[in-house]
């Protein structure tokens, strides 16, 4: 800023955050569970942009997933079921100056929430949603979700789920205002780290979908994905996702996609036989909804005071002098 | 370029050609428009008109008859005297009369502009302060684009042109008494003057005020009109320094307001609620009816009085913040750092100094101001972020002076305004502004010049014995006992001070405002000092045209060239320095054309506009001057141009001489004396200097250039002799050759008989030999090397050591879990075999079986004696 910027401000010391620094309690979670796979690159994306943990919030709802702001050493909130966006958006309205994450799982979501997950993309704060899409309600012991696959045994399908799964991606594509959108899978952790990151650096909500292995209620839905690396195809571009040689070697199947391209996008969200990994969409020019209404000046209790007497005056009775 | 040489043969065709002058001066270049229009209008339009076309052309330039030559006698008694006027500056007894003085003249390229209603110019301006800042046009471009708009081709369209334009006169003739105004209003008025002035039927006076008040509503609600007078270029440094500090002051405040209210809720957060707030009525009336039910108001209201929250900053903190805040809110006051439509106040605190002691003490003050603001600044930062050490702070702060503040904060404050007059410099104001501007300070010097040159005695009554000056020879009643010189200070000190190489420095007349606004606006956003040397002259009088064409006429005679240096636009003169805005400035001198008649005949002149022109029309020099008749002029007589060319021995000969024509237009050659000569050759000096500065004709490189081109050509010539030289040697050496073989073919071919085809074969030319390929090309060869090498290494792993993906790993936990003294997770927090040893070989099978991943391969066992190795080794194979 003109006059007075970074520069007034005295730093003698230089502090540096570490990955310890945002690490809080040891995960809860199962052993081999995909959330600690997501947590780890979290907390890899905070330490390299060095996010000051009291500036940095995580928001969540219910779910396995939504424990995830107990395993972050920086400010966070445990809401209610599908109702970790609304809040996430109050946070950001109030204080834009903090970094929003938002972590929920597929019911969270897509179920529940759907509401405020459509409106949170329409209003486009600058946010990061990673949603944790295993596929189950794994925190209640294996409930379908609205993401189960067709034919997934579960306590409340025992004969199987009957529909198929809905796509949160496409869901996400085709609602107004949205700017990012990618798509990941938490055991390639390059990608998943990546993918995090540059949802961060978007200015806008930024959704994530990513497949996580629950391996106590879901440990093979992902088989096909885990076992042939080529039904994953990597969707790469100068402008989206870029892939080191190890992981290029690995994941031959690749695919140059700009994410500019909204027709491309939502053909890969559909890919039937393949599932397509990376950035899918990305406009940078659609606007956040807090630039829009965040007041120009910022209002002490003694102006509103001031204000508000100015327009009562106009009722009181003056005494005759 | 032509002379108007007397000698010019007689007679010529019969042209009519009107003798116009309408190229002259660049930054003059719309002058030659002049207001009425052409004639053509049917009786009734030219009736309505009759008073907007009142002006007359002026009267065509023109030479004077040839007269009877001159005998040798006559010519040479000529040049005695005005070689004695040339010398020392006496008037000879046949020049005595008024008729050779030259107060009625003016210079010939001046002549076109002498009747200033007739004229448009850059006056009166046009400022407004639009979306993109401050701006200024001429009213002339203003009226020029409502002509576009709305007056259409056709002659009715012509007519309300004409319209316009006397409005515009009629402006001009307002402002020339009131000096300025706002647009709207003037307009208003000369509109309405201009239509009770024309001769109109009712309802066409009607037509005519609703169209001009159409036009009129298409005016810029706000801006002020100014008229060419001396306060310009000081009201127009004070708007844009107004508009440049608005917008920097709303920037500055909103963070103030911003900073002030969050330092405002670090205090307020342990603020207390009034005792009133803790009685019991309160507390009942605060809880609603359900809570009361199940609420005793009485406890809750001992409740609330009695726990009196801790106070949560300790009492150093909180005075910090206090002070910080006080100081902030002080300077807001102080400098008006509030935002736009709440009452900005503080513009006195602006208001131009006139000395330079006091523009240092002002800028001592606001040194002192800011350096409080920004140590209060930081410290609020530093609380808002709870960043604030006291171990480390308080002494960081207890020291902070002014060299604690960065270049930008140095000039958060708005700059001093110094003006100072060139006529009223004193010396000890001459020591300070040179001390200013070698510093680092920011202030804004605006330098008016009102006057160019002055008489050497009014600078230094010591100086009455000019060396050049024959005092014998002067005559009392004449002036010329006052020898000329350059003030020193106005035409030195712009030029000192870009020597000084750190402040901003812009040389220029009003002449060209549009140049001078930008100027300072680039000169007022410059961190370090600027000045802006400014030409208004002073004796022009209250006609504004005569002081705008004498601040044009400078500019174009190089007494005051048109500069400006800016040092952050880098380190080299190309960069920081540029002579752009001088008229033709890749001249010694500008020249235009000019048309003249001679015996009824339309001639075409190149005239050269030298500073001795320049100087013929002070009134203060006019005794420096003889207009000398036709009948008068000797051969030797020379253009003043020419005449500073020739060298110092040829220039004996010779007698300069200026053109200058009277009101009925006839061109006088008009003699100068030395005086004026050698000032007009300082003047051209010291252009050449400048334009050597700018990269124009400099001699520096012009000598390099010179240097090189005969370097060069040597070389060119010595190579074209050795290649001629090679060529006439190989020639002579294949014809050698060729009557060799002739000699040889024709012998063989008598040789053997009939067979004319034999040829003697020519001997194969041994094709070169092949390059030995080196044996082992040490490109080549080496590469594979290394490939097999890696071959041969990738074989030696041979998975017999266990080993993780690690950059794979999804951090699941589940290797840790088997063996934490085994497994650990790097500083990515991604899995690596930290200590083979401190676990068995089952476990790592295990854990490689467990990982969700497969990225853990377990090798071969370590230690051979573990029992169910077989098994293990099975199990382990498919992560190997």
């Amino acid at each position: 800023m003109f006059g007075i910027d970074t520069e007034s401000i005295v730093n003698f010391e230089q502090d540096y955050y570490a990955m310890e620094d945002y690490q809080s309690n040891i995960p809860r979670w199962c052993p081999g569970c995909g959330d600690n796979a997501i947590l780890t690159s979290v907390q890899k994306l905070c330490r390299d942009e060095q996010l000051p943990p009291e500036k940095t919030v995580f928001v969540s709802g219910i779910g396995c997933s939504s424990r995830f702001p107990h395993y972050m050493k920086t400010y966070g909130f445990h809401g209610l079921h599908g109702r970790a966006l609304p809040i996430a958006e109050g946070v950001k309205m109030h204080r834009p100056d903090l970094h929003v994450f938002v972590n929920m799982g597929d019911g969270d979501c897509c179920s529940i929430g759907t509401a405020h997950w459509i409106h949170a993309i329409r209003y486009n704060m600058n946010i990061v949603a990673m949603m944790h899409d295993n596929g189950i309600y794994g925190l209640t012991k294996k409930q379908a979700s609205p993401t189960s696959p067709r034919g997934l045994k579960s306590n409340t399908t025992p004969q199987g789920a009957f529909l198929d799964a809905l796509n949160p991606t496409l869901t996400t594509l085709s609602v107004t205002n949205v700017s990012f959108v990618a798509q990941v899978v938490e055991w390639i952790p390059e990608v998943l780290h990546n993918v995090i990151k540059a949802a961060y650096h978007h200015h806008g909500f930024a959704f994530i979908r990513i497949m996580q292995r629950c391996p106590h209620f879901t440990p093979t839905i992902f088989n096909e994905l885990l076992q042939k690396p080529d039904n994953i195809m990597m969707l790469t571009h100068p402008n989206g996702l870029q892939l080191s040689e190890g992981v290029g070697k690995l994941y031959k199947n690749q695919q140059e996609h700009d994410p500019s391209d909204m027709v491309k996008a939502r053909e890969y969200a559909t890919l039937s036989d393949k599932f397509a990994v990376g950035i899918l969409y990305q406009n940078e020019n659609v606007p956040c909804y807090e630039d829009i209404r965040r007041p120009k000046r910022i209002f002490t209790p003694e102006m509103r005071q001031e204000a508000l007497e100015k327009e009562f005056d106009k009722f009181s009775v003056q005494p005759a002098s | 370029m032509k002379t108007l040489d007397q000698n010019k043969p007689n007679g010529g065709d019969n042209g009519s050609a009107a003798a116009e002058n309408d190229a002259f001066l660049n930054t003059l270049t719309a002058i030659g428009e002049e207001f009425e229009g052409k004639g053509g209008e049917t009786a009734t339009a030219a009736a309505e008109d009759s008073t907007l076309t009142a002006h007359k052309e002026s009267p065509l330039l023109h030479l004077p008859e040839v007269p009877p030559a001159l005998t040798a006698t006559e010519a040479s008694n000529h040049f005695a005297n005005l070689l004695l006027f040339f010398l020392s500056g006496i008037r000879p007894k046949a020049y005595q009369k008024q008729d050779y003085r030259i107060d009625r003249l003016t210079p010939v390229l001046l002549h076109a502009y002498r009747d200033a209603t007739a004229v448009r110019y850059h006056f009166p301006l046009f400022l407004s302060q639009g979306a993109e800042g401050l701006a200024c046009q001429p009213l002339k471009s203003l009226v020029d684009k409502l002509a576009e708009t709305h007056c259409a081709a056709d002659d009715e369209g012509q007519r309300l042109k004409r319209i316009l334009l006397a409005v515009e006169s009629r402006i001009k003739s307002q402002l020339d008494q009131s000096n300025t105004g706002s647009l709207k209003q003037q307009w208003q008025t000369a509109a309405d003057a201009v239509l009770s002035t024309l001769n109109l039927t009712a309802e066409r006076r009607k037509d005519i005020a609703a169209r001009l008040n159409t036009i009129a509503e298409t005016l810029p609600d706000a801006g002020e009109l100014y008229a060419c007078h001396p306060r310009v270029p000081l009201l127009l440094l004070q708007n844009a320094q107004q508009s440049a500090w608005d917008t920097h002051a709303t920037r500055l405040a909103k963070e103030m307001h911003e900073l002030i209210f969050r330092l405002e809720g670090l205090l307020g957060s342990e603020a207390q609620p009034d005792d009133p707030g803790r009685t019991e009525n309160h507390s009942e009336a605060a809880l609603s009816d359900p809570a009361l039910g199940e609420l005793d108001a009485d406890i809750f209201a001992e409740i609330v009085s009695e726990s009196q929250p801790v106070s949560l900053l300790p009492e150093p903190r909180r005075e910090r913040i206090r002070a910080a805040r006080e100081v902030i809110a002080q300077m807001q006051k102080k400098y008006g750092l509030v935002e736009p439509g709440s009452g900005r106040t503080g513009a006195a605190e602006n208001a131009p100094v006139r000395t330079c002691r006091e523009a240092l003490n002002r800028y001592y003050e606001r040194r002192a101001d800011l350096t409080a603001f920004f140590k209060a600044v930081r410290i609020a930062r530093l609380e808002v972020d709870n960043r604030y050490r006291e171990d480390k702070h308080d002494p960081y702060f207890a020291g902070f002076n002014e060299h604690y503040l960065n270049h930008r904060e140095m000039t958060a404050f708005p700059p001093v305004i110094l003006h100072l007059q060139s006529g009223s410099l004193n010396d000890a104001d001459k020591a300070l502004l040179i001390e200013i501007l070698a510093s680092d300070m920011p202030v804004k010097v605006l330098f008016q010049i009102d006057q160019i040159c002055e008489s050497a005695a009014a600078v230094d009554p010591s100086v009455n014995s000019h060396p050049g000056r024959q005092d014998s020879l002067t005559e009392p009643h004449t002036n010329s006992s006052t020898a000329l010189a350059l003030n020193a200070w106005t035409a030195r000190l712009p030029q000192m001070a870009l020597n000084l190489q750190n402040s901003y420095v812009f040389q220029g007349a009003i002449a060209d405002p549009e140049a001078l606004l930008e100027a300072y606006q680039v000169g007022l956003a410059f961190e370090g000092p600027a000045l802006f040397a400014v030409y208004h002259p002073r004796h022009a009088g209250d006609d504004s045209l005569a002081q705008y064409i004498n601040a044009a006429a400078a500019l174009e005679a190089r007494l005051l060239p048109g500069f400006r240096c800016q040092p952050d636009l880098g380190s080299g003169l190309a960069e920081r320095f540029s002579i752009g805005r001088t008229p033709q400035n890749d001249r010694r001198w500008p020249e235009n054309e000019l048309h003249y008649q001679e015996d009824s005949t339309t001639e075409t002149a190149m005239m050269a506009f030298t500073a001795a022109d320049f100087l013929a029309q002070e009134e203060s020099l006019s005794s420096q001057f003889l207009a000398v008749p036709r009948t008068d002029w000797p051969p030797q007589m020379l253009p003043v141009s020419e005449y500073l060319d020739l060298s110092e021995g040829k220039r004996n000969e010779k007698i300069p001489f200026i053109l200058m024509a009277g009101e009925d237009g006839l061109l006088w050659r008009v003699v100068p004396t030395q005086d004026v000569i050698r000032l007009t050759y300082q003047v051209a000096a010291n252009w050449q200097a400048l334009q050597e500065l700018g990269g124009i004709n400099n001699s520096h490189v012009a000598a390099v250039l010179a240097a090189e081109k005969e370097r060069l050509e040597t070389e060119k010539a010595r190579e074209i002799s050795d290649l001629s030289e090679q060529h006439h040697a190989e020639m002579a050496q294949t014809v050698g050759q060729l009557t060799e073989e002739i000699v040889s073919r024709i012998a063989a071919g008598l040789l053997s008989e009939g067979s004319a085809t034999a040829m003697p074969a020519a001997p194969p030319v041994p094709r070169p030999a092949p390059k030995k390929a080196p044996a082992a090309s040490p490109a080549e060869s080496p590469a594979p090397a290394p490939a097999e090498a890696e071959v041969e290494e990738e074989e030696a792993l041979s998975f017999d050591e266990p080993y993780i993906d690690t950059p794979l790993c999804t951090s699941c936990n589940d290797c840790i879990n088997t063996n934490k003294a085994m497994f650990a997770y790097n500083e990515n927090k991604q899995a690596i075999i930290k200590d083979i040893n401190a676990g068995t070989f089952r476990q790592l099978v295990e854990a490689a079986e467990k990982c969700p991943v497969r990225i853990i391969h377990p090798g071969k066992p370590k230690h051979p004696d573990e029992p169910g190795l077989e098994e293990l080794i099975k199990r382990a194979e498919k992560f190997n």
